[in-house]
């Protein structure tokens, strides 16, 4: 992706992609985590790793499609919350695991849209109108459909259990949802027009909409494949802890999927980046969470750790792709 | 629920008759005024019908704020259910903010009920610093304070809860004679909140034991923040780390299931013992499904009870705001798999006399 984006435009400087480097620094960490921590480098532990940042992942390809197409959604968790929490209370008033999956699935689509219509015919930016819609759908959700902080998963219902726990070839099933997701998302974003358009749009979305693409649909799908996808991370999340815990929705992990997003060089200007970015931010993040953890650090270590990271990336991107008069957004 | 209505009704009744009467004629008994905190005291050869008045009156019309850390969960619920209860019952207004665990918008809830001068305040600490000086402000306006289970660096007129400090000693000793010689002597700690009340407390009770034994070693000690995806993870980490550990031990319900699932993931269910607090309907079922080995109840139910007769003593005693600091430290016993199913063991925040099956 970076190779045909560098074709495109005029030659950089910089060769080096962040992709690149962040890989380096994930291979580093754990070479260093392999020689000093006993434990780290074995079978279990780095699958247990893998398992652990899955769900993040999942969340991260999915902001990573509206991210590239110069979007950004903060309704993300929101969305996959309220879609979850409300399948799992079905399930538990006796509805069918696929119907109440179902009427999941509509709920998320749905959200997706209204973000959709909202950001493309409204034009409101994506900032304030995922912000608004975020905190709109959780506030209404928990008054009038949800019963609870927490959705347990009844008893009987192996199957989202599953998604969350199961090992099939002793393999944890999130590792596989994600490297699904992240091999579908790669196809679709690099491979088919529609996810060419995606970039089209994020690069430049005037000139985007004047070489023909129906730049406002377009809009309309990149958020609602973000809530979608958005809603498989729930899934699993809930799967593996058997239950879904809405707390999480005010909880910092919005700002995590930003942060594996940007860590692995999906800018915030739009056009860059892609699904390998993703793995490679998320692999960081599971590799740092892990070692802290062998390390035994308290939340104040962890947290000062986690702030220097996003800095640096940060700092990175501001590098590699400096503001312009073409990349400069509102704010800025 | 019928019951529980029909007797409202009936003590609503009788709070308006005994309103109209004082209202009809003032018998010059000393009755409580308008201003919390400042109700007078009834002297000791006053009527029954004097006491009565006295009692009623100071609840009458009474505005009893609840603020906990966040609602939908059994622990929050079942004590508001039990409020609300007590309190409307003898014709108090009974006014519930829930932050949804959010500490700004716990801390901006408190501020904005302080204005509207409530004349009981109960709130759940988020941390032991947060409303440290609301409180102490609430008290200095007349409104009367009770903290519960998680108690504030500032102590108000009343804490109700577990005594953490001793729970803290109860479950650290129980783990080091199932974790002692002949074991690992391997143990992972879950925190709440690192900053909370609850934390600090059972971390002191736990250090104090653990010191007098070598043979148990802490390996992890983690804060998850209640979440049940943070223990989940933290403790699969921590399991692939030490495959011998012998016990994790959470400190809530809710959080330490997700400690329990990655432990039964790994396979070691049957070793690793799993131990908790609280005794919402997830312990009873976790014991029951072999997940958790123990937990400790503190008689939440109860809790919200004896915060509704704190509340009334308080309302009658005639006492100014933070004159006198008091804790009602709640009954702890023990539920293991071999009691989980007895009637009452567990509470849903829904739902009286519960029994899992």
């Amino acid at each position: 992706m970076t190779t045909m984006l560098a074709r495109l435009r005029p030659a950089r400087r910089v060769t080096w992609g962040q992709e690149q480097i962040v890989l380096l620094v994930v291979v580093a960490l754990v070479i260093v985590f392999s020689v000093t921590l006993g434990g780290f480098f074995t079978l279990n532990n780095l699958l247990d790793l893998a398992r652990s940042v899955s769900a993040l992942g999942i969340l991260g390809i999915a902001m990573a499609v509206v991210v590239i197409a110069r979007g950004l959604d903060l309704s993300l968790i929101a969305s996959m919350g309220v879609s979850t929490a409300l399948a799992i209370q079905l399930m538990g008033s006796g509805l069918s695991t696929p119907l109440a999956l179902l009427v999941g699935l509509v709920v998320v689509v749905a959200l997706g849209v209204l973000n959709g219509v909202i950001i493309a015919f409204v034009e409101i930016p994506p900032l304030f109108a995922t912000l608004a819609t975020g905190l709109f759908v959780y506030g209404f959700a928990r008054s009038a459909w949800l019963n609870g902080l927490i959705a347990d998963i009844p008893r009987d219902r192996g199957f989202v259990r599953y998604l969350g726990q199961g090992r099939p070839l002793g393999i944890p099933m999130p590792v596989l949802l994600f490297a699904a997701v992240a091999v579908v998302a790669h196809v679709l974003l690099s491979r088919l027009t529609r996810g060419r358009f995606v970039y089209a749009h994020g690069d430049n979305s005037e000139a985007a909409a004047l070489s023909g693409i129906a730049v406002r649909p377009l809009t309309i799908g990149e958020y609602t494949v973000c809530a979608a996808i958005g809603y498989l991370a729930g899934l699993v999340l809930a799967g593996s802890v058997g239950g879904f815990n809405t707390q999480v929705i005010n909880s910092s992990l919005i700002y995590d999927v930003l942060l594996v997003v940007v860590i692995g060089g999906v800018s915030l200007v739009g056009g860059r980046g892609g699904v390998l970015s993703v793995v490679v931010g998320t692999a960081l993040i599971g590799v740092m969470l892990n070692g802290m953890t062998i390390m035994n650090l308290n939340v104040h270590q962890q947290n000062i750790i986690k702030g220097l990271i996003l800095l640096a990336a940060l700092v990175l991107d501001n590098r590699l792709h400096p503001r312009d008069e073409e990349t400069v957004r509102q704010g800025d | 629920m019928a019951r529980v209505t029909s007797a409202r009704t009936a003590l609503l009744v009788g709070a308006l008759a005994a309103a109209l009467a004082l209202t009809s004629c003032t018998s010059g008994a000393k009755s409580g005024t308008a201003a919390a905190g400042s109700g007078d005291q009834l002297a000791g050869n006053a009527s029954t019908e004097q006491l009565r008045d006295h009692a009623l009156k100071s609840l009458q019309g009474k505005t009893v704020a609840f603020v906990p850390v966040g609602m939908g969960t059994p622990l929050t619920e079942e004590w508001s259910r039990q409020i609300k209860r007590g309190f409307e019952a003898l014709g108090a207004k009974y006014i519930l903010r829930d932050p949804n665990w959010d500490v700004a918008k716990q801390a901006d809830a408190v501020t904005s009920l302080i204005n509207q001068k409530p004349d009981l305040l109960i709130v759940h600490n988020f941390d032991v610093q947060l409303l440290a000086k609301l409180i102490q402000k609430a008290e200095e306006q007349g409104t009367y304070v009770i903290q519960v289970n998680m108690v504030s660096n500032y102590k108000s007129d009343a804490f109700v809860g577990a005594d953490t400090i001793g729970l803290g000693r109860k479950m650290a000793n129980d783990i080091v004679s199932v974790c002692g010689k002949g074991t690992s002597g391997k143990i992972q700690i879950v925190q709440g909140d690192a900053t909370s009340g609850f934390t600090l407390g059972l971390m002191q009770g736990a250090n104090e034991v653990f010191k007098q034994h070598p043979e148990v070693k802490v390996v992890s000690t983690q804060a998850a923040n209640w979440d049940r995806s943070k223990a989940h993870d933290i403790t699969a980490t921590v399991i692939q780390q030490h495959p011998d550990l012998c016990a994790s031990w959470g400190f809530w319900d809710q959080m330490e299931y997700g400690a329990a699932t990655a432990i039964k993931e790994a396979g070691k269910i049957g070793q690793v013992k799993v131990f908790t607090s609280d005794h919402s309907v997830v312990t009873c079922e976790a014991l029951r499904d072999k997940l958790f080995y123990q937990s400790y109840a503190y008689s939440v139910p109860t809790q919200g009870t004896d915060i509704v007769a704190i509340g009334k003593y308080l309302l009658q005693s005639g006492l100014k705001p933070g004159t006198a600091r008091t804790a009602d430290y709640t009954q702890l016993y023990k539920i293991d798999r071999s009691n989980w199913n007895q009637p009452n063991m567990c509470y849903d925040g829904k739902h009286d006399g519960l029994t899992v099956h």
